[in-house]
């Protein structure tokens, strides 16, 4: 039996706790009322959870551009098409989460021999020369702990290096999917409410935005070229390559559309065109199937975000159409799988 | 890991409910709690942890060595005494050296000789330092010399001793909790509390508030915009930002000392108080009784009273023991030469506090009006004003990065230069530096006679009531606290 005075003394701080979690509660009800949630990252998990869960033929992998083939999953069915995106990755990420999340599923063994993902045929690598830049600009490392680490992750890299600026970023994002629906955890700072206060953006100012940021990105673009390309990023690449050819998937290198009016004479003759040589080396050399959609695609100055660089949701689905008539056609028929 | 940042999150919930379900013995909960403060350690240096259990071992080591050596047995037993009492003196001392002071006396040296035309430059150390090595070298230290002087009972038990030293709400930045306050508490077994439970989380959430929002607001809206770029704002910029360094430093620094208090007391156990409303001083010996108290009684039992007592050169010298404590204290704070300038300006502060109060009793000898003159709110006022002046001020230099970036700063107080004003808006005034202000000044009222029953009172409120209270404070902390918290300025030290 508890003791009563105990249960007395204990009776103090847990209505204290209470009352604090209704003031919380109350205020996270006005905030959802008030404003909406902010809009979510993809994250590597749904991916990697819809492989687990299925026998799909279609792999694709990628940094956020990979979202831009979320239609793709309707276009040729949920049972066929599974999508993982590594926001913010380079090849080095996107090797990595082939290695820690996805391989284990793509190499998993039926009973009678043979893979239990039997109908995985092709793997698609969602890429843009940016994929080569050292980690040094791209800070990879810090998008890996926060979009596919797990906890063993986290604790083997705290034991060897301590808490870091990288692995800090593991615990932030598993706090913030600790506390999926509280707008203070996931709108640090309100910022979504205070737009709703602020009112929507104008059109001009919106447009004004976007011309600045392409400003901007049309000088980095050919900045990029300068110390993108980097041997130890290809390397990263060609090794996932390697790894899914032994497998026997049919490895696919997309080159994502970039928007047309960001790529200068000066880029398309650096920067692009020393990626666009470096894929064709690679599908001389490890015979991959390449898809060249970096100036070829049916987008236009409005199907990209402010962002310049990712798709709007319309022109997601605009592009996809094209893709699978313009290089990924044999996706449709279900075949063609190694080269 | 801070105890603001996310991964202490992660840290503590498990560490509480673990501590508190393992058997209630002493031995169970003290190696849970040194495991504790081995992950804690780690999480900042873990290649440093060798070193920390190396420390903890020399220092446990010459403690049972004293105590296996009594001071009443033979001179030869004595003398050998005093050499393990110098062992751990020179040991602890070196290792500070090393790590905290070489890379500064060999840039220091190198300065010198390039100045003086003369060869023989140094090649620059960079040696790093230790997470906390500052304070478990002073914990350790008042530890042996306790135990010399038969103050406190040798302990007998390393893994005992070693969570002593290595219990993580004080490890790396105080407060500077002696093992003679500690160890007795870690020989009997803990049992939760609603007492320690409440108070732990009301010291935490006061620290966190203090931290988290008010330093960290502080620095990025008044302080770091002026000071990276010194003289190039108009003087009213500067002294905001002198007087906002002032209070990002007490929020800071007495911020996460509560939490380090509110954390231990969830594990059953107290940390001495390190902060006192500093602010209401009224003269700089006070001051310094309220502000950093446990490393400035250690610094004044450990050195100045022995020094100004003892039979050396010292021997009734108060002023230059005060020189010399605060010329110390300065060091220990960070090897550069504007914690130098601090300490001593500290020491002369104090010795001119001093002179002024032997010549003030004269007069209060010869005429007794001037006792009574002493007590009025005229003469507190302008004591207050001073201290607290003198104390804005002399943070500067221990702000300042270089000497040049110093003279810039001191050069941008006088009005009549740059006319360009910190871009505040009036939200960002009301919800961060406003609010920052008002709990600084409450905190403080409510040491003064007149507003202390308050306290009390509000603590008696129904719980209810009290939980709405908090909530609402936990909302502000929740909407208000920034994305990405600083490191604890005296973690660095």
């Amino acid at each position: 039996m508890t003791n009563p005075s105990v249960a007395a003394g204990w009776r103090g701080p847990v209505v204290v706790a209470l009352c604090v979690a209704l003031v919380v509660v109350a205020f996270e009800v006005a905030l959802h009322r008030l404003a909406p949630m902010p809009r979510r990252d993809l994250e590597v998990d749904t991916g990697v959870d819809a492989l687990a869960a299925g026998n799909p033929e279609i792999l694709v992998l990628g940094s956020s551009h990979a979202g831009a083939y979320l239609p793709m999953i309707d276009r040729l069915g949920a049972d066929r098409v599974v999508v993982v995106t590594e926001e913010g990755g380079t090849f080095s990420a996107f090797d990595w989460v082939y290695r820690h999340r996805l391989q284990r599923y793509v190499d998993e063994p039926a009973g009678a021999g043979g893979y239990r993902r039997d109908r995985l045929k092709h793997a698609l690598l969602i890429t843009t020369y940016w994929d080569t830049c050292p980690a040094s600009r791209t800070h990879y490392e810090s998008s890996l702990p926060a979009r596919a680490w797990q906890w063993p992750d986290y604790l083997a890299d705290f034991a060897r290096h301590g808490v870091t600026p990288d692995n800090r970023n593991f615990p932030f994002t598993a706090m913030k999917r600790l506390f999926d629906d509280s707008m203070m955890v996931q709108d640090r700072g309100l910022e979504n409410l205070r737009s709703q206060f602020r009112g929507p953006e104008s059109a001009d100012s919106l447009s004004g935005r976007k011309a600045a940021w392409a400003e901007r990105r049309r000088r980095e673009i050919v900045e990029e070229g300068t110390y993108c390309h980097t041997p130890e990023e290809r390397a990263r690449l060609e090794g996932l390559v390697d790894l899914m050819q032994a497998r026997g998937l049919g490895v696919t290198i997309i080159a994502f559309p970039q928007m047309g009016d960001l790529l200068t004479e000066e880029a398309r003759r650096t920067t692009i065109a020393t990626y666009s040589a470096y894929l064709a080396d690679l599908r001389a050399r490890k015979g991959v199937r390449t898809v060249e959609h970096t100036t070829t695609h049916p987008l236009v100055y409005d199907d990209f975000e402010i962002d310049c660089d990712h798709l709007v949701p319309a022109a997601r689905e605009k592009y996809v159409d094209w893709a699978l008539e313009n290089g990924l056609g044999f996706l449709r028929a279900g075949g063609g799988g190694a080269q | 890991m801070s105890f603001t940042s996310v991964e202490f999150l992660f840290f503590f919930v498990p560490a509480f409910v673990v501590y508190w379900l393992l058997p209630r013995r002493a031995a169970w909960q003290n190696a849970w709690l040194l495991l504790l403060g081995t992950v804690f350690y780690a999480s900042w240096h873990p290649h440093m942890l060798a070193l920390l259990a190396a420390a903890i071992l020399f220092d446990y080591t010459i403690a049972v060595g004293l105590h296996r050596n009594p001071a009443d047995a033979t001179p030869a037993r004595t003398a050998l005494r005093r050499r393990l009492l110098w062992l751990s003196i020179g040991g602890n001392l070196a290792l500070l050296g090393y790590f905290k002071y070489l890379g500064f006396m060999a840039a220091s040296l190198s300065a010198l000789l390039e100045r003086l035309g003369l060869p023989g430059a140094l090649p620059s150390l960079e040696i790093a330092l230790p997470m906390g090595i500052s304070y478990f070298t002073l914990q350790k230290l008042s530890y042996v010399i306790d135990v010399y002087d038969a103050r406190l009972p040798a302990c007998t038990s390393l893994p005992r001793f070693a969570t002593a030293i290595a219990f993580f709400p004080h490890m790396v930045a105080g407060p500077v909790t002696r093992p003679a306050a500690l160890l007795p508490q870690l020989e009997v077994a803990r049992r939760l509390q609603p007492s320690d439970v409440t108070t732990g989380a009301l010291l935490f959430l006061v620290g966190f508030l203090e931290k988290a929002c008010i330093a960290d607001n502080f620095a990025v809206t008044l302080v770091d915009p002026v000071f990276s770029r010194p003289g190039e704002l108009s003087a009213s910029a500067h002294w905001l930002a002198a007087l906002g360094y002032t209070v990002q430093v007490f929020c800071d620094f007495a911020g996460y000392s509560l939490m380090a208090l509110g954390v231990a007391r969830g594990f059953g156990l107290s940390l001495p108080v390190n902060f006192d409303k500093p602010f209401l001083s009224v003269n700089l010996n006070e001051f310094w009784r309220r502000w950093h108290i446990s490393l400035n009684t250690w610094i004044f039992e450990y050195i100045y009273t022995p020094l100004t007592t003892g039979n050396g050169f010292f021997r009734g010298r108060l002023d230059l023991g005060f020189m010399l404590v605060f010329l110390v204290s300065g060091l220990w704070h960070g090897a550069s030469w504007g914690f130098v300038a601090w300490g001593a300006m500290h020491g002369l502060g104090l010795v001119v506090v001093r002179r002024w109060d032997e010549f003030y009793r004269g007069l209060c000898r010869k005429d007794r009006k001037w006792v009574a003159r002493r007590r009025t709110r005229a003469y507190k006022g302008v004591a207050w004003a001073l201290t607290m002046g003198f104390f804005v001020l002399s943070l500067i230099p221990f702000r300042a990065g270089t000497g040049p970036d110093l003279l810039a700063f001191l050069g941008g107080l006088v009005p009549g230069g740059a006319r360009e004003n910190l871009p505040l808006g009036l939200f960002t005034l009301a919800t961060t530096v406003g609010v920052g202000l008002t709990v600084v000044t409450v905190e403080h009222l409510l040491g003064l006679p007149l507003f202390a029953p308050l306290s009390g009172r509000f603590l008696a409120l129904p719980a209810p009531i009290r939980g709405l209270a908090y909530g609402v404070v936990v909302v502000y902390l929740g909407v208000f606290v920034p994305q990405t918290q600083g490191l604890f300025i005296y973690a660095r030290f």
